[in-house]
């Protein structure tokens, strides 16, 4: 009789015990994470949004494509049989400040037009900027074996990176070009340029209006006319570059791939 | 009949009960169980800095090692990077310079790798910045392995001995990350402080030089010759780069190349001279084929060059004394290092 009696007691405890089994938000995505909490409840999310970009890859106005022949301003042809290059470090701007996305490195080849960018705090921005080449300290203290094969800054082929001088190759444009002096309109010479070194890291700056709500993606349209590369340039006589080789072609060269970027 | 019967039905009872224990015995293959590896640094010298993600383990070593002798390396399998770094040169391949794949001739004189752990910078012109980072100076050069790093990982991923060293050594996949730490922490381990001149100078055994090598010695250390300026400390090396004054114009703008500063032109990095006995020919470029070849260079004290270190002037140096500093050198040398069936292919 007695025992019968101890039974609401029992149930107390057992409730109590179970009562307190610590709730609170068990999602390591969550901003109110807690390790603690063993039952699941009151999430609260970072209002956030994608950032993706997407290029429209042209040559002096016209669609690119691999190995298609195009004309220089002074009429003469060349094609790309390679053209890869580095965007780094995308910042964008708000009214009364500027926001980094982590981590936003591109490897850039016109085969794929569209790249995820980062995540950004849902809102408006006024203006897109990034690096074309890798910024220095990542540059001189990284190198691709630290990093996943499937991050832009891991092994490549082809390789991306330098190794009798540390660091990462920022552009690489290959192709041919008529090199006769009077041109026969026939691209039977290769061109090489392998651009980088911090020295020649370049930024660019797009003005651009966009915002974005938690949870959407947004896409920027930007056109990238590969032709603006040899803007300046002779292609007959100023076809080759490994940047240390030919420093001031290879500095000319990044010096005109600011203007390659424009929105769309 | 029965009793026969009883013995034959026990007999497979044991039989079926040590099949069952062998059966459920783990096999606990030694070979992918690891440990940490500790080089023998003797008490008076300081350790070499270990990157903090490539601690030295037996496996890494291990699989460095099997990675440096393993020609599957090199694009055309023909070559390893013990082709130019043999164990008995000190690591260096005895020629002018390097010889890559389809004899392709590189373009420096391959450098030994005693105790590289504790250079700070790599190659001639320092220009990689750790040995995991330089794996892929080689690797790709196409005078040298002519590999790319991807193909090469596609390569050697087929190889299940491999996988289960990266895994183990690691905890990752076979990679570039595991190929280039593997082969780093293999180099980690070229360590020599077992000469002629360590037995003497740790007052072990003082009978260890002759008198000609103590003169060479003194010499060596003299302010006179002012060799230990630039070749100091427990390695022979202070690890900055110079010009010595061998060409008027260098074909190889050394350090320049890297910083394209005008005074950097013609400076390379101080070698270690341990084991330089065994690491001719000399220089950059490999153009001093013998010891007493780069003493008589410096004794002349070089041709005129606006980098040219300021310690270079002729030494007038007689002949007694040319001997005695080339005798001294050769008390660098590490046999046991030279032999060492822990750094030798298994």
């Amino acid at each position: 009789m007695k025992f019968f009696s101890e039974i609401p007691l029992l149930l107390f405890f057992v409730v109590i015990a179970t009562g307190c089994k610590r709730s609170g938000c068990t999602d390591p995505a969550a901003l109110n994470f807690d390790p603690d909490a063993k039952k699941d409840c009151c999430c609260t999310y970072p209002d956030t949004f994608a950032l993706e970009v997407r290029f429209d890859f042209s040559v002096n106005g016209n669609p690119f494509s691999l190995l298609t022949d195009f004309a220089d301003s002074s009429g003469r042809l060349y094609n790309f049989s390679l053209v890869k290059f580095y965007l780094g470090n995308f910042k964008v701007e708000y009214t009364g400040g500027e926001f980094e996305i982590e981590d936003s490195y591109l490897l850039v080849d016109p085969g794929l037009n569209k790249y995820y960018v980062g995540s950004l705090p849902a809102g408006s921005y006024s203006k897109v900027t990034f690096n074309i080449g890798i910024d220095s300290v990542t540059n001189s203290t990284k190198q691709p074996a630290d990093f996943s094969p499937s991050h832009p800054l891991g092994p490549q082929s082809p390789s991306m990176y330098w190794a009798w001088n540390t660091g990462y190759i920022f552009l690489k444009a290959e192709g041919f070009i008529d090199t006769n002096q009077i041109p026969d309109a026939v691209v039977d010479w290769p061109y090489g340029f392998h651009l980088g070194t911090n020295d020649l890291l370049r930024s660019c700056e797009i003005n651009y209006t966009f915002s974005g709500a938690a949870g959407q993606t947004v896409v920027l349209d930007i056109v990238a006319d590969l032709g603006l590369l040899f803007n300046n340039i002779d292609l007959r006589t100023e076809n080759a570059t490994h940047t240390l080789n030919n420093l001031p072609l290879a500095k000319k060269m990044m010096d005109n791939t600011p203007f390659v970027f424009s929105k769309k | 009949m029965g009793q026969k019967h009883k013995v034959k039905s026990t007999f497979f009872f044991l039989l079926l009960l040590a099949a069952t224990v062998s059966g459920c015995k783990k096999d606990p293959d030694l070979t992918y169980v690891d440990r940490p590896f500790s080089l023998a640094i003797p008490d008076q010298v300081s350790p070499p800095v270990i990157p903090a993600d490539n601690g030295l383990t037996h496996l890494r070593v291990q699989l460095g090692k099997e990675l440096f002798y393993d020609k599957a390396l090199s694009a055309d399998g023909s070559l390893s990077c013990a082709g130019c770094h043999m164990q008995q040169q000190a690591f260096t391949n005895g020629l002018t310079k390097g010889i890559g794949i389809h004899g392709n001739e590189g373009n420096r004189n391959i450098p030994t790798l005693t105790n590289i752990a504790y250079s700070p910078r790599l190659l001639a012109d320092g220009g990689s910045f750790s040995l995991e980072a330089q794996v892929f100076a080689p690797l790709q050069d196409t005078n040298e392995l002519a590999q790319e790093m991807t193909a090469l990982v596609d390569r050697l991923s087929e190889n299940q001995h491999y996988q289960r060293m990266s895994e183990a050594a690691y905890q990752r996949e076979l990679s570039a990350y595991t190929i280039t730490r593997a082969i780093a922490a293999f180099e980690r381990t070229l360590i020599s402080f077992n000469s002629k001149y360590d037995q003497w100078k740790d007052a072990k055994n003082p009978m260890a030089l002759t008198a000609e090598e103590q003169q060479g010695m003194i010499l060596f250390f003299s302010n006179r010759t002012k060799c230990a300026s630039c070749h100091s400390g427990s390695n022979f090396t202070n690890y900055t780069y110079q010009n010595t004054g061998l060409y008027v114009n260098y074909s190889d703008p050394g350090r320049a190349r890297i910083t394209l500063d005008e005074k950097d032109i013609g400076k390379f990095k101080v070698p270690t001279l341990r084991n330089v006995s065994h690491t001719a020919p000399y220089m950059h470029d490999g153009h001093l084929k013998t010891l007493m070849e780069v003493i008589e260079h410096y004794n002349l004290g070089g041709v005129l060059h606006q980098n040219k270190s300021s310690l270079l002037a002729p030494l007038h140096l007689n002949t007694r004394e040319k001997n005695s500093l080339v005798a001294f050198l050769n008390t660098l040398t590490d046999h046991s290092f030279l032999s060492d069936q822990a750094l030798a292919p298994d």
